[in-house]
This record gives C-alpha cells, structure tokens and sequence, in this order.
C-alpha cells in the first residue's frame, strides 16, 4: 500500500513538473492578465520579443538602402521600448547581413529562425523571394521591405505600401487623366529581373487601360554596360514619356545616356530607382535627373501636418539624431508601424504565438500610420495582401528634404483600382 | 539606317572597353598561364581613384589618372611579388583562388572607402557632348575611347615586337625554363605583366565610367563580359583580344537594340526573339557567339594550338 501511494505520488508529481514546463514553453501570463500563448522567440518571463532583420548591411545595396531602412526600424522600436513597450513587452532586434544576395538570405535566415517570432525586414525581392518558402513552412511572417507584386500570393508575406506594377499603372493614369495627354507616345527601360518584370505587367496594363502608344518595352541586363541601344530605341520610336524600373545607377546611366544622344523624355522613374544621392551636389547627373519624375508615395520628410511624420521627427531626434532626411529610413520607420501593430493585436488576442501573429496579421483591417502612409488593410486573400493602391506623382526637386515634391497629390488611378492579383 | 548606325557606334565604343578588359587578362596570362579574375575589381578601383582624384583631392585630371595609374600598378605587383610569386608550383585552383580573394578585397575596400550610389566620372572632355552626323549621335566620348584603344593597342604591339622586355615576356610565355635558360628574369617579367594590366584597366575604368556617366561599386562586372571576347578571340592573343572585345561589343549592341523589335518570319509566324526567348537577349549573345566559334577554332580565332612532342 505505501509502495502504491509512493508511486502514485510520484505520478502526480511528474505531471505537476511536466505541467510546470508545458505553462513555461506553450503559454503565460499576458500583458492583459490573460494567458498568453507564446512561440519562438517570444521570452515571457522578460516580457521580450524578438524580432529577425534581413537586411544588407554590406555590399552596394547596404549604403543607399539598407542600412537607412533597417535604422528607420531600429528608431521606432527604440522609441516604442523607451516609452513602455507594447502592451508592456519589449522588442529587441536580430539583424544579420544579407549582402542582397539570395544565398546569404537563406543562410542568415536559418541562422536565425529559431531565435526570432517574426522578420521585422527582409529588403529586396530576390533575397525575400529565396526565403519566402522557409519562412512559409515556419509559419513566419515576414515583412517584405519590396513591393513586388507576386508576394501579394504568399500568405506569410507582408507588404508595406502599393506595389511596383500599380504604380507604373498610377503614372499613366496622372498623365493621361490628369494632365490630360491622351494617347501619347510611351515606352519602358526595366531591368531584366523580377522587379523588372512587375514593372513590365504594370505598363502593359498601362497601355491597354489608357490607350498609349508603346513605341517599345526595352530590357537591360544586370551586366549591361552601356544603355545605348535600349535609349536609342525610345529616341527612334519618339517616346514622349520613358517609365524606368531600374535601381539608381541603372537610373543614372540611361539618363545621361539620352542626354549624350540628344534624347530628354519625361523620365518617370519606380520608387526604387531614385535615390537622394543621385540629385546630391557631387553626383553627376544631379541636373538630368532633376527634370524627372518619381512614383511613389507616403509623407513629406518635416510634413508636421501629418501626426506620423511629426512623431517621426521627434524620435530622430532623441534617437538618431544623426540621421538625415531619407526616404528608405522613413519607410523602415513605417514598416515597423505596421509590425507593431501585428505584435499588439496578436497580444490582444493572448496569441503570440506564430500562428498567433498570422492570424492577428490577416485581422488587421486597418492600419492607421498617421499620415506616413495612408491607412493601410490586410485580408486573406491575395487582392485583400495588397494593402494600398494609391500613389503620388513626385518632382524631382533637390530643394526639398527628401529632394521630391508633390506634383499630383495622393490618388488610386482607374487601372490600379481594377488591377487583379 | 541611322539607326542601325547609332547601335553599332555604341557596339564599337563598348567593345573598345572589353577589348582593354581582355587585354589586361591577354597579358597576364601570355606571360604567366594566369587567369586573373581580379582584373574586373582593378578597372573598379582605378576608375574611383581617377574620380576621387579630380572630385575629392581637386587634381588636374591627367595627374588624378597618373596617381591612380600608380597606385593600382603598386597594388597588382605588390600582389604578384609577395603572393602569386610564392605559389609557383602550386596547384592552378589555388592560384585562381588567390585572384577571386583580391577581387573581394578590393570590391569591400572600394565600398568602405567610397560608400555613396555614385560618384562623378572624371573626363578631360565632357562625357556628354557630341555631335550628329546624317541622323546618328556621335559623341566626344565614344570617339576618345576608339582612339585611346586604338593607341594603347598600337603602343602594345610595338612594345612586344619591338622592345627587350615585350621579346623577354614573349619568351617567357613560349616556354619559361628556356626563357630562364638565356636569363630572362622570368619573375620580373610576371611582375611586369601585372603592372601593365593594372595600368590599362585603370584607363578602362576611366572610359566605362564616362561611359555611365557615374562610378559605381557595379563596374567590375564587366569582367565577366570580356571573358567571351577572350575566349573568342584566343587567350593567349593581345590582337585577339581587341578583335574579341569588338566582335562582342557590336553583337551585344546589335542584338540589344533590335531583339524585342525586329520581327523574324519562320514557318508561317512572325515573332520578336524576345517573343521567343524572352528579354536580354543580348546578355546571351556574346556566349553564343563564342560557343560557335570554338566549336570551329577551338583555340579562339587567333589563339595559338599547342604542339607538344610525345
């Protein structure tokens, strides 16, 4: 009878510790009172989530995009700590260089997928498109800093504004709706790349919504060295507009490459490729390249009258105060918004979980972002994945901050509106 | 017709560029059986330092290019004199390892060194300005990449048929231990080599900068380009080389500019290759092309076949 007692004691015991351990791993108490379920990279004891970072931090990409981009992060979740957290949890980073190439991504992120609940970042479509997969079968949210318009069909997949196809869509629509020039002579440059491609779909979309005249689509490849024959071709055709989906060097050489055969069209450039450095006073085609026009979209760097930007403003100052005006930084700024916003409603829902933070993810219907970006919506669906549709027309002015102005203000174009995904 | 003319002035210009890429490779390997995949990130370096000499130190644009000329030549022979020279007898993987190891050091140092998106090309002339002719532009800077190619390739010929140490490094390439035998100095001659093809891909780099009208860390990827004209025009061959250089530079243009336009008629179809094939094309091209002629001249079209005694 003793021995029986003993044992089953013993017993009782056991699945009281083996209770203790689940409670320690699966769930605990959450910042509402609540029980929390937790997940990878989710410490309740510290009330700390850990988020990944792919991003380059070296390479050519690192300087004018990724290391603004991942500082914009890096400041608003700063900010969001110094203040409290959210709902009391704390976010820490873990950011590993990707060089913007496909391979290191995966490297870097199986590195790291165990230690972190969600990408906070994972910049550029080739190196987001190599992990996509992994990150699937985690059950991983990534936060994509691309707007390629394929990722709209991975559900695991976050996008942060209007993808690349509408807003080459967005571009014709100003030129056509608004300025009033029907059926003008158009064309394309795109580089010869997923991103060159989306691009490409908008502008056939482009064509046949608003009746232009393609005088051609005109591919480059990423060893190209000379633009000569891909300019030379919209010279010939009389292309009165010329849509660029390029990166900013790309940018720079077919500009200037028109202007050395005598060729100035209204350069419209994808929002990738301009960057402030190509208007800087020791660029070399800051003039050319000061006559084109940029698609993109959210707050004026120093806009106070939007409430996202004013709080922006106040964060660099108290946490990057070397920071200068960029329009990468303010769209890492924004991504991690947005990221936020997952993380608080997966904490609302006591499920910080992965499956947690999806299932928050694909309830958040609107996003407010203070006027960054406007409100932004995410669904099941891939058309629901799109969270805006909307762009802005800029000029190309190095006088202001951010070196664009407002040319057409914020609008969804008709083609835009009924584009499928 | 002007056209076709434009595309093949811009083929013309491009290839000088290659063909001075393939050179720096040509005599590398003529003299020392080395394939320097280094050569790309050299023709980087040189065209930040003609940049950074005029932009940044405000130097008279022939001395930007002489100091960076210099320092580029100080770099590839400290290379050879103190790394390549100790793995003589080694294994040609090694030896190829050790370039790659240089390309990436130079790539990393060029982007810790100068970390913008770009950088002003410097030019004694304005890389923009040019003229028409019967509906084709032609500009001041494809013309000075056509002639300095022209002198420079003049100037090597010369220099091999008819200077001491252009014979010593021909010697040295036809066989070194008989070369060694008559006392040539067959590890000058290697250093040499090196200076010379750090030299013009210093000018090389000069040219495709003015040509993009920015320097950029992406520039050393026209190595990869010049390869086919290497191969093409036989590696051991400095004519082949610039022979190579044109031929790829014309049928990468050629194609560029009329593969999504013009429209082939086969079998009761009419397509573009870009129908068919998809764009960039022209990133192709130069890889056929050279596929076809080694499978008629294997060893390139003025590459030598090697003759041993069995």
């Amino acid at each position: 009878m003793a021995t029986r007692t003993a044992l089953t004691a013993r017993v009782i015991s056991a699945f009281a510790i083996l209770g203790v351990l689940l409670a320690g791993c699966a769930s605990n108490t959450g910042g509402g009172g609540g029980t929390i379920k937790t997940g990878p990279g989710v410490d309740a004891s510290t009330k700390t989530i850990t988020l990944g970072i792919l991003t380059p931090l070296s390479g050519p990409v690192a300087a004018p995009i990724g290391i603004p981009l991942t500082h914009g992060i890096e400041t608003y979740f700063k900010a969001v700590n110094a203040n409290g957290g959210i709902n009391g949890w704390q976010v820490k980073l873990v950011e590993k260089d990707t060089k913007y190439s496909p391979q290191d991504a995966v490297t870097a992120y199986n590195e790291i997928h165990n230690q972190v609940a969600m990408l906070g970042e994972s910049l550029g479509t080739p190196p987001t498109v190599a992990i996509k997969d992994l990150a699937a079968s985690d059950h991983m949210l990534v936060s994509a800093a691309t707007l390629a318009s394929s990722l709209a069909r991975e559900k695991y997949l976050i996008l942060v504004g209007t993808p690349y196809r509408l807003q080459v869509e967005n571009a014709f629509d100003y030129i056509v709706n608004k300025l009033g020039d029907k059926s003008p002579k158009t064309g394309l440059i795109y580089q010869n790349d997923e991103y060159g491609q989306d691009g490409q779909t908008g502008y056939k979309e482009a064509v046949a919504a608003y009746g232009l005249k393609d005088v051609g689509q005109a591919a480059f490849a990423a060893t190209d060295t000379t633009f000569t024959a891909q300019v030379a071709q919209m010279k010939a055709g009389g292309a009165k507009y010329v849509f660029l989906t390029t990166t900013p060097v790309a940018t720079a050489g077919i500009i200037a490459t028109g202007h050395a055969l005598g060729y100035d069209p209204q350069w419209i450039l994808q929002s990738p490729a301009f960057a402030t450095a190509l208007v800087a006073k020791q660029s070399p085609v800051a003039p050319l390249v000061s006559r084109a026009w940029v698609v993109s979209q959210g707050a004026s760097w120093g806009d106070t009258s939007k409430p996202g930007m004013a709080q922006l403003l106040q964060d660099v100052q108290k946490y990057a105060p070397d920071q200068q005006p960029d329009g990468f930084f303010e769209f890492g700024y924004t991504e991690a918004k947005v990221t936020q916003a997952i993380i608080a409603k997966a904490i609302s829902n006591n499920d910080l979980s992965r499956d947690g933070l999806f299932n928050a993810f694909e309830s958040l219907k609107n996003v407010d972002l203070g006027g960054l970006l406007p409100p932004l919506n995410y669904g099941s669906s891939p058309d629901e994945r799109v969270p805006s549709r909307d762009n802005t027309v800029y000029a190309i002015d190095p006088t202001q901050p951010t070196s664009v102005r407002d040319l057409s203000g914020d609008f969804t174009g008709s083609a835009a509106q009924a584009s499928k995904f | 017709m002007a056209f076709f003319f434009q595309i093949f002035l811009a083929g013309i210009a491009a290839g000088c560029i290659y063909a001075l890429v393939a050179l720096g490779f040509t005599i590398i390997f003529k003299s020392s059986g080395v394939i320097n995949f280094a050569q790309g990130e050299l023709l980087l370096l040189g065209a930040y330092l003609v940049s950074a000499g005029v932009s940044q130190w405000h130097l008279n644009f022939f001395l930007a290019l002489f100091i960076a000329i210099a320092i580029t030549v100080a770099i590839a022979v400290a290379f050879e004199r103190f790394a390549l020279r100790r793995m003589i007898g080694r294994p040609a993987f090694s030896v190829l390892m050790l370039t790659i190891g240089l390309d990436t050091l130079l790539l990393t140092a060029v982007i810790a060194i100068w970390p913008d998106v770009l950088y002003a090309p410097a030019a004694p002339y304005s890389t923009t300005a040019g003229f028409d002719v019967g509906g084709v532009h032609i500009t001041i800077n494809d013309i000075w990449t056509i002639i300095v190619t022209g002198i420079l390739c003049a100037a090597l010929y010369a220099f091999f048929r008819y200077t001491r140490y252009g014979l010593a490094m021909r010697a040295a390439a036809l066989d070194q231990e008989a070369a060694l035998a008559v006392g040539i100095n067959v590890g000058l001659v290697n250093t040499f080599s090196w200076a010379i093809a750090a030299a013009i891909a210093t000018i090389g780099g000069f040219f495709l900068a003015a040509h993009l009208s920015g320097v950029n860390p992406g520039l050393g990827v026209i190595a990869l380009v010049a390869f086919p004209a290497i191969i093409l025009g036989g590696i051991d061959s400095v004519l082949g080389a610039v022979v190579g250089g044109l031929i790829i530079g014309i049928v990468q243009q050629l194609t560029a500019g009329y593969e999504n336009t013009a429209l082939i008629h086969l079998f009761g179809q009419s397509f573009t290759l870009t129908d068919k094939l998809g764009p960039s094309f022209d990133a192709i091209a130069p890889y056929l092309v050279m596929l076809v002629v080694l499978l008629i001249r294997p060893y390139g079209l003025f590459g030598k076949r090697k003759v041993e005694r069995i």
